[in-house]
């Protein structure tokens, strides 16, 4: 028979190919799964997302990062050995460490420090960092300007700009940076991914245009624990550590960053072809009971982000602070967590991480919690002129009928199953909600130009130091950013402002709980809740931790033990 | 039949720039740019407005695709906004790895799929074909996705005797019949998943062309002459069954390039059909149309060699 034949001969070549596995495995290696490709944009001023930042994590350093195990603000030395304030508050100066080598050999000096940041000033490179660190520097503004200009060919007759005025090299391993006026979130900002330095001697080499199409981007040469060996774009990028790294050499001779399917990745780590799944969004009892009835570790620690609704605040129904209020009361969030997250996670009462020291704990009882109330919603709701007086189910002003529509993205699995409950939810309160899920290109348009958008769902991952300034600020309102709520008050830009300027930390831990109050009474948007971060890995790996701000905060200790 | 095939390319042309009007006329009407996904607080809408720029994306669209085909008639498809290297290099290294994965599995498909079909034709409405038939709707309407799961389940998890994603095991860095060998043990499942469902189809097309065929005068008339059953099969049915056969066989061809999207996601297989949907999510316009262009190519050529097909196994057709 044909067929028999043709299933014995896949049967024996089933099995010649299985023999042959055990052959192919390596040693000391690591692999980390994550379900997204990094794009291959090696570089902090260029890359734009999550999975890029990985790799500069891992191939990189910055001068410090911070410590994510304290209670209050306080980092850790890296590129930096030690760093201080001018009483003033208007200098930063770190001494930088002087052991420090690139991964091709060549030492590490205050230049590359000098040559990073101002390159991120420079409009040539368009670098995303310029705007979120660098203009409270001293001369940024004016050196952007001035680069501004040579790129579109307006430079002839200006003074030319030599640079930003306020990086200043002190001598070959101390740089200190002047800011205009004081400015509190100064040092935490150079604790992220995009903080990282890079090497002066590869970069000054390549005209600024030409960064973002440069070979170089993709083969990132750092300071970091792991050097780059390998990008397959859409498969998995290959490190080796790094012997000569400053910090403690890791452990683990070969990392591996795989690209997972998030369906399959369960089944990997459990036939042993991963050692460690990135970013479980699966919270189910029943899924995460596979990892450990299999013997897998999972690893769980508090978001720093979270969901949330946001609001147009120029559409007429919603600016009304009763009304928003009102659906406040009339969304049960904490079912919400406790059914689609199974209490893997958090409501929030302010839009900040519920760790930290400027948001106010539930026991203070400074904020509002909103627990789910029908009946204050619809009182609410009756006092702004919403009332149900035809009958209908619906409540209506001036024989208008309150309809709404919610926007989505479709992506994260979660989200996506709580848009219908949220609906539902205000649909009870009298509110006809309709749903419209689209991909995240398709929506976020809509709501960053504030047309043919209500109310929308999006997530937001922030930032170590609590400064709200780019959600709240009404200079960001119609900027096309993240201030798409459009909201604008005198009091709270003054508030802001002042947050950002104070540098006593229990001065500034006051303004922030201003803020939370202001904000938890005013709903510029309506913070849903914070999902964990759950990881799973294998027991054989000894020592790991995650960071919320630095993944791989301590890489270099993790280690495999049978 | 040369003037034939030189008339149908020549025809090709106006066709082939239609469907890239077409194409980029719907792609530059989605929502959204490169950029719209990249929320960030520390991104300038100045920032966006710069790179909009650099890509030219701020034209108007006639102005948009002119250059698109300005470049095209001169070899360059453009430059990848999310990848940041050139559309032609990014479709080169995955079309190969969707052609190996469709490739091997259109002949294992085709190898199987033909006799299988011929041989439960001749046995009509026994146990056999009704077994047959069974399986057919099986591989037909079983998704992809979810017979790769189960292949996954078997042989991953439970006998752990083949890999389950990717196309080479990570950081191993074979070289020669060692990466061969690696390929193909990452193939065999994806291959298998692709193939059951074009076997089914292939087999039940193959089954009612041949049953037709049976069904002719000439063949009762062989028959009855005492031609032996190995020539009757080769010689009288097949050649004259083989028409539909190459059109279905043709018509997967160009859908075994794009459409291997969900083998490809569950699988992680580096192929162009996970490049296109990521594309598309990403708005990476001339990765885009970069990959519609390839693709119309390919159908428009598999539909030319098919008509050529047709005219060898059958002297009844003449091109003029």
């Amino acid at each position: 028979m044909n067929g028999k034949r043709v299933i014995a001969f896949f049967l024996i070549l089933m099995l010649t190919l299985g023999i042959s596995v055990s052959a192919l495995a390596l040693g000391d290696t690591l692999r980390w799964g994550v379900y997204s490709a990094p794009k291959g944009w090696f570089h902090p001023a260029i890359y734009t997302d999550m999975y890029d930042a990985y790799i500069l994590m891992l191939t990189y350093s910055p001068l410090v990062i911070q410590d994510e195990s304290s209670e209050e603000i306080s980092f850790i030395p890296q590129l930096a050995e030690s760093w201080n304030v001018s009483e003033d508050g208007l200098s930063l100066t770190f001494y930088l460490r002087k052991d420090v080598k690139w991964h091709d050999g060549v030492p590490f000096t205050a230049d590359d420090v000098v040559f990073n940041y101002t390159a991120m000033c420079d409009a040539r490179v368009n670098s995303t960092g310029y705007g979120d660190k660098m203009l409270s520097i001293k001369g940024a503004i004016e050196y952007n300007e001035y680069t501004t200009a040579l790129m579109n060919g307006e430079a002839e007759g200006l003074t030319p700009v030599e640079g930003v005025e306020g990086i200043v090299k002190e001598d070959d391993y101390t740089v200190t940076f002047i800011y205009s006026e004081p400015y509190a979130p100064a040092l935490v900002k150079f604790a992220d991914s995009r903080a990282v330095i890079t090497p002066k001697h590869i970069w000054e080499n390549i005209p600024f245009e030409q960064w973002r199409s440069s070979p170089e981007l993709g083969a990132p040469v750092g300071t970091g624990p792991y050097k780059f060996v390998k990008y397959e774009q859409d498969q998995y990028t290959e490190f080796v550590r790094n012997e000569d790294y400053f910090g403690q050499v890791p452990a683990i001779e070969h990392f591996i960053y795989k690209v997972v399917n998030q369906d399959t990745a369960q089944a990997e780590l459990l036939s042993g072809d991963l050692d460690v799944v990135s970013m479980i969004s699966d919270v189910r009892e029943e899924s995460l009971k596979v990892y450990t009835d299999a013997g897998m570790i999972v690893v769980e620690k508090a978001d720093a982000g979270y969901q949330y609704m946001n609001i147009n605040l120029r559409d007429p129904k919603l600016s009304d602070v009763r009304v928003r209020q009102a659906i406040a009361y009339a969304i049960d969030r904490q079912a919400i967590v406790d059914n689609l997250l199974n209490g893997h996670g958090i409501v929030l009462d302010a839009p900040m991480i519920a760790s930290s020291w400027a948001y106010p704990k539930r026991e203070e009882g400074i904020l509002n919690p909103y627990d789910y109330d029908l009946d204050k919603a619809k009182e609410l709701l009756a006092e702004a002129g919403w009332t149900d007086t035809d009958g209908d189910g619906f409540v209506d002003k001036d024989g208008q009928k309150f309809a709404v529509s919610l926007i989505f993205p479709v992506g994260n699995k979660v989200r996506e199953q709580s848009a219908p409950i949220i609906a539902q939810y205000l649909k009870i309160a009298g509110i006809d909600c309709s749903l419209e899920a689209m991909d995240f290109n398709s929506l976020s348009p809509r709501m960053v130009t504030g047309t043919d958008f209500e109310l929308g769902l999006i997530g937001l991952s922030i930032g170590s130091d609590p400064d709200v300034f780019s959600y709240f600020h009404s200079s960001e309102a119609d900027k096309g950013n993240f201030n798409m709520a459009r909201y604008e008050d005198a009091d709270m830009d003054a508030l802001i402002e002042a947050s950002q300027q104070e540098m006593d930390p229990a001065k500034r831990k006051e303004i922030f709980y201003e803020i939370n109050t202001k904000l938890n009474y005013d709903l510029p948007f309506l913070w849903l809740y914070s999902a964990n971060e759950i990881r799973a890995i294998t027991p054989k790996l000894k020592n790991y931790d995650f960071g919320n701000f630095w993944e791989f905060m301590n890489v270099e200790t993790w280690h495999f033990e049978e | 039949m040369v003037k034939y095939v030189l008339k149908r390319m020549v025809v090709a042309v106006p066709v082939f720039f239609g469907i890239t009007f077409c194409v980029f006329a719907l792609v530059m009407s989605m929502p959204g740019d490169p950029f719209s996904g990249m929320l960030d607080p520390s991104m300038t809408a100045e920032y966006k407005r710069r790179l909009l720029e650099q890509y030219g994306l701020n034209d108007p669209f006639l102005v948009q695709y002119g250059k698109w085909l300005g470049r095209v008639i001169h070899g360059d498809l453009g430059y990848s906004t999310a990848y940041k290297s050139r559309v032609l290099d990014i479709i080169g290294t995955r079309i190969g790895n969707t052609a190996l994965l469709g490739g091997v599995s259109l002949i294992i498909s085709t190898l199987i799929g033909i006799p299988a079909g011929i041989s439960v034709a001749m046995r009509r409405n026994s146990l056999l074909d009704a077994g047959m038939t069974i399986f057919c709707f099986f591989g037909v309407s079983v998704p992809a996705f979810f017979m790769g799961m189960l292949l996954i389940l078997l042989f991953g998890m439970t006998l752990k005797w083949l890999p389950i994603s990717g196309m080479v095991v990570a950081g191993a860095n074979n070289v020669g019949l060692a990466y061969a060998l690696d390929v193909a043990r990452h193939m065999v499942m994806p291959a298998t998943v692709l193939s059951l469902l074009n076997v089914a189809s292939f087999m039940r097309y193959t089954r009612s062309s041949v049953i037709d065929v049976l069904g002719q005068d000439y063949i009762r008339t062989a028959r009855s002459n005492g031609v032996p059953r190995r020539s009757l099969v080769s010689r009288h049915i097949l050649k004259n069954a083989l028409i539909p056969i190459i059109t279905v066989v043709s018509l997967q061809i160009p859908s075994m390039l794009s459409g291997a999207l969900l083998t490809e996601t569950v699988f992680v297989w580096p192929g162009i059909g996970q490049l296109n949907y990521q594309a598309v999510l990403n708005r990476d316009y001339q990765l885009i149309m970069g990959i519609v262009l390839v693709l119309a190519l390919v159908t428009l050529l598999v539909n030319i060699i098919a008509d050529i097909c047709y005219a060898i196994v059958d002297p009844r057709i003449r091109y003029s």
